[in-house]
């Protein structure tokens, strides 16, 4: 299981040390050629090329789902327990003034899986009332403000759109057609300060180009026109991309495809899109009683947790790019930002800070860098404030608010998982946790894991804990992290495979002993 | 450290030496691999001491350039770091050229006093006791 290293790695300790140049050598130096050694021959043994992929989805599981609080484990001083299981595809949790949980449950999940999106409550005693149900999924996220609901509805077939929800299940639209049929849907919302509702809006692709991949998802077959939308006009390098036209009847069919065009589209140097909102790859709010959609900040990927911190910024996880499609980025982790308003954060053509014409670091060993899809980009990017686990899947979070939690002003975000090998090829499971992130430093530190030698979800790794955490949000009182677990997904080469009633809702909070951070 | 008795010429002692370090790093190996690699502070119990002022840096500058890819030094996209026996210098070396699938750091983006502190942060993740797996 996982990257055992060195049992693995028979080479560097055969590698025979040859006496006849050390013994003029040095200690230091021989030393030196002793571990220089096993360091190359760890490497051409351990060839990453040959390794094979470990992702937490990579597994099987037979109904149904076994959940143990005990498998869980948080740091001293915190408890782990069971609010609510069986669910189908949850996604987002949001209390009412009476401290009352509301949980969405998506209605759609990657993998093609389909549903009726709904919002139920869990009651005090246990039992469920359904608020309201659609016919858009996924449903990905809800917050609770001034006597109403506002729900993210993801949108794949007819558009994203925003909602508002009374308690007695009366739906108001905000705002309709966000572009929503790609890849990436709409996410969050979280209420600002100033009362509007701010909301994620994912990107159509992985990085720009609609290509293969788009078709694998299952949505380029529905809506072969649909592309990503610049929030700004952009200038484009021209650069186009030839593959397989699976829309073709003739198999041996080949398409050309630019960035920010639909599949088949090719594009010049020098060619402008022009912006417009709503866009793809943004971050979009909206007054509470719907209106013209305000462009917030853009050049985001996928924006699927949207959080104001106590001092009011707003900060959001941006999933970064998969390693997949027409223009694969190797290498980049989920980024937690400080969203700079009006800024262009980067997308398709950073990582953060960091231009992707560096080889080095965004292409798969023997890989073409991805290079630049833009010919101008309207500003040098902003530096995220975490970098999280490269596929992490981080999405949903929430500030502690103050010592009845503890490491109050820091980030609980939870981790969804790797959905290798479909996004990549990992040596070990990434995510399927709740990580804490101190937005002062950076450090990211595991909170809440499951028990065993290795990290992974619990359909990987055993045991009853968690499988995929996908929402955090803290009780109105502050005391307990209440943390939505999606359920089980297993991953195979042909596509996810998510599996219903298998959801989870956990509650985290303070042992009364005291003391702690 | 074994020493080589004094009455082994010079030569032999230098190849000793080789042996015995050999030797250790093999133990070393081993010792290290039979350890999960995990550090997760809900199961380790404990947590790299960051009040010394340069393991407060290592931690940051791991979580700058190094979590991504082997998130608190377990396996991710990169390779598990917790339960390799590699000593400073070498993991200094990987660091700054980036062998096999790794991209390599230069000096703009990690200065050499926060590599020292890198690595001696890498060190004491390691060395925190490994994970306790059972409540
Ligand atoms: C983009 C991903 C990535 C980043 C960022 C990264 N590494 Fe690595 N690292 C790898 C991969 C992949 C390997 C395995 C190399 C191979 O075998 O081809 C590796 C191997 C290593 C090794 C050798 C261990 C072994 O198992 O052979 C060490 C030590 C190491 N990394 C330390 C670091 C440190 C310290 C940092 C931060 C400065 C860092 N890495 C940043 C991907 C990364």
């Amino acid at each position: 299981m996982g990257d055992s290293g060195p049992t693995r790695r028979p080479t560097p300790m055969a590698s025979p040390v040859q006496p006849t140049p050390l013994r003029a050598a040095p200690p230091r130096a021989a030393l030196a050629l002793v571990t220089l050694a096993l360091l190359v021959g760890a490497v051409v043994g351990g060839c990453y090329g040959l390794r094979q992929t470990m992702g937490g989805g990579q597994t099987t599981f037979t109904p149904p789902r076994q959940v143990d609080a005990a498998d869980v484990a948080v740091p001293p001083g915190y408890r782990v327990e069971v609010v609510a299981t069986g669910l189908t595809f949850p996604t987002g949790i949001a209390f009412d003034d009476r401290g009352r949980a509301y949980v969405t449950e998506a209605g759609y999940s990657y993998g093609e899986e389909w549903d009726v999106p709904r919002v139920v409550r869990l009651e005090p005693d246990g039992g469920r009332t359904v608020i309201v149900e659609g016919d858009n999924p996924p449903w990905n996220g809800v917050a609770y403000h001034g006597g109403a609901l506002y729900i993210a509805e993801g949108g794949v077939l007819e558009g994203g759109r925003i909602l508002r929800v009374g308690l007695d299940g009366q739906v108001r639209e905000l705002v309709r057609d966000l572009p929503s049929l790609g890849d990436h849907h709409t996410n969050g919302p979280a209420i600002g300060t100033d009362g509007w509702i701010y909301f994620g809006q994912g990107s159509v692709t992985n990085s720009g180009v609609v290509g293969e991949d788009s078709h694998a998802f299952g949505w380029l077959e529905r809506f072969p026109q649909v592309h990503d939308i610049p929030c700004q006009d952009v200038t484009l390098a021209g650069r186009n991309y030839t593959t397989p036209d699976p829309l073709a009847d003739d198999t041996g069919a080949r398409a050309v495809t630019g960035a920010f065009v639909p599949f088949g589209s090719s594009t010049e140097p020098g060619q402008v899109v022009p912006g417009q909102v709503p866009c793809s790859g943004a971050i979009l709010r909206v007054p509470p009683e719907g209106g013209a959609t305000e462009l917030v900040a853009w050049g985001l990927r996928n924006p699927f947790g949207l959080a104001f911190a106590p001092d009011g910024r707003l900060y959001v996880t941006d999933n970064s790019y998969d390693e997949r499609g027409s223009r694969p980025v190797w290498g980049t982790g989920d980024l937690l930002y400080a969203i700079e308003p009006g800024a262009w954060h980067g997308w398709p053509d950073y990582h953060g800070e960091r231009p992707l014409t560096d080889a080095d670091h965004f292409a798969a060993p023997g890989r073409e860098p991805p290079g630049f899809v833009l010919a101008e980009h309207p500003n040098q990017p902003p530096a995220a404030i975490a970098r999280l686990g490269v596929h992490s899947a981080s999405t949903g979070f929430d500030f502690s608010p103050g010592p009845d939690f503890g490491h109050e002003g820091q980030a609980f975000v939870t981790q969804f998982g790797d959905m290798a090998p479909g996004v990549g090829k990992v040596l070990g499971p990434v995510g399927f946790k709740v990580v804490r992130v101190d937005v002062e430093t950076g450090a990211v530190h595991d909170f809440a894991v499951n028990r065993a030698e290795l990290n992974g979800p619990a359909s990987w790794v055993g045991g009853a804990g968690l499988e995929r955490p996908v929402a955090a949000r803290f009780s109105p009182d502050g005391t307990a992290l209440y943390v939505v677990d999606f359920g089980v997904m297993t991953v195979d080469l042909e596509r996810p495979w998510p599996v219903r009633d298998t959801g989870v809702v956990w509650r985290i909070s303070r042992t009364g002993a005291g003391g702690g951070p | 450290m074994v020493r080589a008795p004094n009455v082994v010429r010079p030569g032999l002692t230098s190849r000793a030496r080789t042996a015995v370090r050999t030797g250790v790093a093999l133990g070393l190996t081993l010792l290290v691999a039979c350890a999960p690699p995990r550090r997760a502070e809900p199961l380790t119990r404990a947590t790299v001491d960051t009040t010394d002022p340069v393991l407060a840096t290592g931690e940051t500058v791991f979580n700058r350039w190094c979590h991504e890819c082997h998130p608190g030094g377990e396996g991710g996209l990169g390779t598990s770091l917790n339960d390799k026996p590699w000593p400073g210098w070498m993991i200094r070396f990987q660091v700054r050229n980036g062998i096999g699938a790794m991209p390599r750091f230069d000096s703009q983006q990690i200065s050499p006093e926060e590599l020292d502190a890198l690595v001696r942060y890498v060190l004491a993740l390691r060395w925190l006791e490994p994970a306790e797996t059972r409540p």
